[in-house]
């Protein structure tokens, strides 16, 4: 007797399936009835290593599912539909350290599907083999300055300031920006999730000769970070030939400085939750934490036109997407409809966008869109649309500003294909569950 | 954990921790009050005043530039701020200046750190540094004066910072593939210059590479870099042959 589990988050083109914190479709089906005479019960567990991903499982999209499902499977081998999901707090290490198993009554396996749960992580609790991983897949990206790298550079540039700061776009165009540079991490290596720094705390490991690396000791000797010679970023380059230039102006063994009665500094996740409830109080977290997480360096991090040279830009705005996503989930913002979860209220538009283009719900996000019409940047966008997932059709090739928000579908919409590892799925109080 | 009993753990955490009752109470009035980047310019450019602090109201502003419409009326007076810090006696405080003008592409900052170069009595950063920034900014002014610390400057940071310079200069591969090849070389020399060959001339870095990694006697970190490279491009890397 044998089955066949299905997965909707799965690549096509490799058979290999993905999942996050958020509940997607899968099957199971009969594909050898051989001794059966009636419908066979079936239990779906967990069958992944031990100390890898694991997962949960029900029979409709819940976010409580459980490590086993009973099932009873037709004879004629017709489908039979259950949800499964990441256990939240229980993400892959690697792929196939996570699996779906169906067992019949005596615990005998009558079929598997090995997945990974792919969440984005604190940058310091990855293992050697993830943090080796993920320089690999920009190292390639990078490609020496030759790659498809060039182009994230070329997008986050002082022509296109209005698309992305200081105004109400800010969050939802990075977790754009974010989403197509994961995208592509992953068409390198599909095992890859974005990490992020989370900057209010220490995070020494990273900031190591193997991860992300420091300058000399003596400032005198230049800001250029000395990589151990291997390293995946040794020969990283943008612009023609700069390396990576950055140098911390804090005790890189602590936190950077916060000076929370004065509103400045690396505020911590605390005190940025604390910025108020509502979406145009929290977006004020543009300038505290994130300007002086930034400016905690010298290099071209502190600066909007040259910041995204340095690889470190990613994984420092995994952690300003992240403390959105918490936001949103701590105080329900996940519905794009709320003006609590998005608006444009306050917004202090410059001389050539008094309409807010760019910022609005259902305005579509450059350099996504395409668009060169003003008041676009007038050159051709560095980016093509966004980048096409295997295993979500969100948020298509031009994404809107509210498609972003709503990242896990927990209001019924296509999810993203990202989780961080901290913020859960959860539905609504007596929200919808389909 | 199941989502419900994570919010309650993250909610009671949260309370401890603020002595807040309610989420939404602002824990600071600070947060309300937002930057006074006014305040931020009289500190920076008040001379008489401790350097640590204008160098904190420096990167306080410098994080007021992410929000770009709102700093705008700022600039102008912060760009003179900063030029002011970059003369200044405190030799941390112009580095960071001259850091965040060389990002600003600002010819204050080109023109001192040119003259620096030229003559070191007038030098307000290190040989290294001045280089750095200057390839940040504008290669080909620092082209000459490049290649003048590399045949004379014996300081292997400066050295680096010079290759790096001449990366962006196609006349200058046949000395890049010199200093790359070069066992007396420093490695850091070594290495900035491998990364310049790659880019400037591939053909010619991967010939060079499969030299290097085929002679037992060159240093096992230069061939790890060329050995990484050769790999990331595709390239088969000749095993090394054993000692004979």
């Amino acid at each position: 007797m044998h089955v066949d589990i299905a997965v909707d988050a799965t690549d096509p083109a490799t058979g290999r399936t993905f999942l996050t914190w958020c509940p997607v479709k899968g099957n199971v089906r009969l594909t050898d009835a051989s001794g059966a005479q009636a419908p066979v019960a079936v239990t779906l567990r967990n069958g992944g290593a031990q100390g890898g991903g694991q997962v949960v499982l029900d029979h409709q999209r819940t976010d409580s599912g459980s490590p086993q499902l009973a099932l009873q499977l037709p004879l004629d081998g017709s489908p039979v539909e259950f949800w499964v999901a990441g256990e939240f707090q229980h993400p892959s290490l690697t792929y196939g350290d996570a699996a779906i198993e169906a067992v019949d009554g005596s615990g005998a396996s009558l079929g598997s599907r090995d997945l990974m749960v792919r969440i984005r992580k604190n940058a310091v609790s990855l293992t050697n083999a993830e943090r080796d991983r993920f320089l690999d897949a920009l190292g390639r990206l990078n490609d020496a300055g030759k790659g498809p790298f060039q182009s994230f550079r070329d997008t986050h540039v002082a022509p296109a300031y209005y698309e992305a700061h200081g105004l109400p776009g800010f969050p939802p165009w990075h977790r754009a920006y974010l989403l197509d540079l994961e995208r592509e991490l992953q068409s390198i290596d599909d095992s890859v999730a974005l990490p992020y720094w989370r900057f209010d705390q220490p995070a020494p490991a990273l900031f190591a000769q193997d991860f992300l690396g420091m300058p000399p000791a003596n400032p005198a000797q230049g800001d250029v970070i000395q990589f151990p010679h291997g390293h995946a970023l040794e020969f990283w380059r943008t612009d023609g030939n700069d390396p990576i230039e950055r140098r911390p102006h804090y005790n890189i063994n602590g936190a950077p400085p916060a000076n929370p009665s004065q509103g400045t500094g690396v505020i911590s996740q605390q005190d940025t939750l604390n910025l108020g409830s509502t979406y145009v109080d929290f977006r004020r977290y543009e300038n505290a934490p994130h300007g002086y997480a930034h400016t905690s360096f010298q290099g071209p991090i502190n600066y909007v036109p040259t910041a995204a040279k340095d690889p470190l830009f990613f994984l420092l705005h995994g952690n300003v997407d992240r403390l959105w996503a918490f936001w949103q989930w701590l105080n329900h913002r996940n519905d794009p409809a709320s003006p609590d979860s998005y608006s444009v209220l306050g917004a202090q538009w410059p001389s050539n966008r008094a309409n807010g283009i760019g910022h609005n719900l259902p305005d579509t996000i450059w350099p996504w869109n395409q668009s060169t019409s003003p008041p676009r940047p007038n050159f051709t966008p560095p980016r093509g649309p966004m980048p096409a997932s295997p295993i979500t059709t969100a948020p298509g090739g031009a994404p809107r500003i509210q498609d972003m928000i709503d990242y896990q579908g927990v209001h019924g919409g296509a999810l993203l294909g990202f989780d961080y590892d901290d913020v859960p799925f959860e539905l609504p109080p007596g929200g919808p569950v389909s | 954990m199941n989502p419900k009993d994570y919010r309650r753990q993250v909610e009671e955490a949260l309370k401890a921790s603020s002595n807040v009752a309610r989420r939404d109470v602002r824990a600071s009035p600070g947060l309300q009050a937002g930057p006074d980047w006014a305040r931020d310019l009289d500190e920076l450019m008040d001379t008489a005043r401790n350097a640590r602090e204008r160098e904190d109201a420096l990167w306080r502003l410098q994080a007021g530039t992410f929000l770009v419409a709102q700093f705008a009326q700022y600039r102008p007076r912060y760009i003179q701020a900063l030029q002011l810090a970059a003369t200044d006696a405190d030799q941390t405080l112009r580095h960071a200046a001259f850091d965040v003008l060389a990002n600003n592409k600002d010819d204050f900052a080109r023109r001192k750190l040119t003259e620096g170069l030229q003559d070191p009595e007038k030098a307000l950063v290190s040989p290294a540094v001045a280089l750095g920034l200057l390839a940040r900014d504008d290669h080909g002014a620092a082209t000459s004066l490049a290649r003048s610390f590399l045949s004379a400057d014996s300081d292997p940071a400066t050295r680096a910072q010079a290759v790096r310079v001449l990366s962006a200069d196609p006349a200058s591969t046949s000395l890049l593939a010199e200093r790359m090849g070069d066992k007396n070389e420093f490695r850091e020399v070594r290495r900035a210059s491998a990364v310049a060959l790659r880019s400037l001339d591939p053909a010619r870095f991967r010939a060079l590479a499969q030299d290097i990694l085929a002679d037992h006697s060159d240093f096992q970190e230069i061939k790890a870099t060329v050995r990484g490279a050769l790999e990331r491009d595709a390239a088969t890397p000749l095993a090394t042959p054993a000692p004979t």
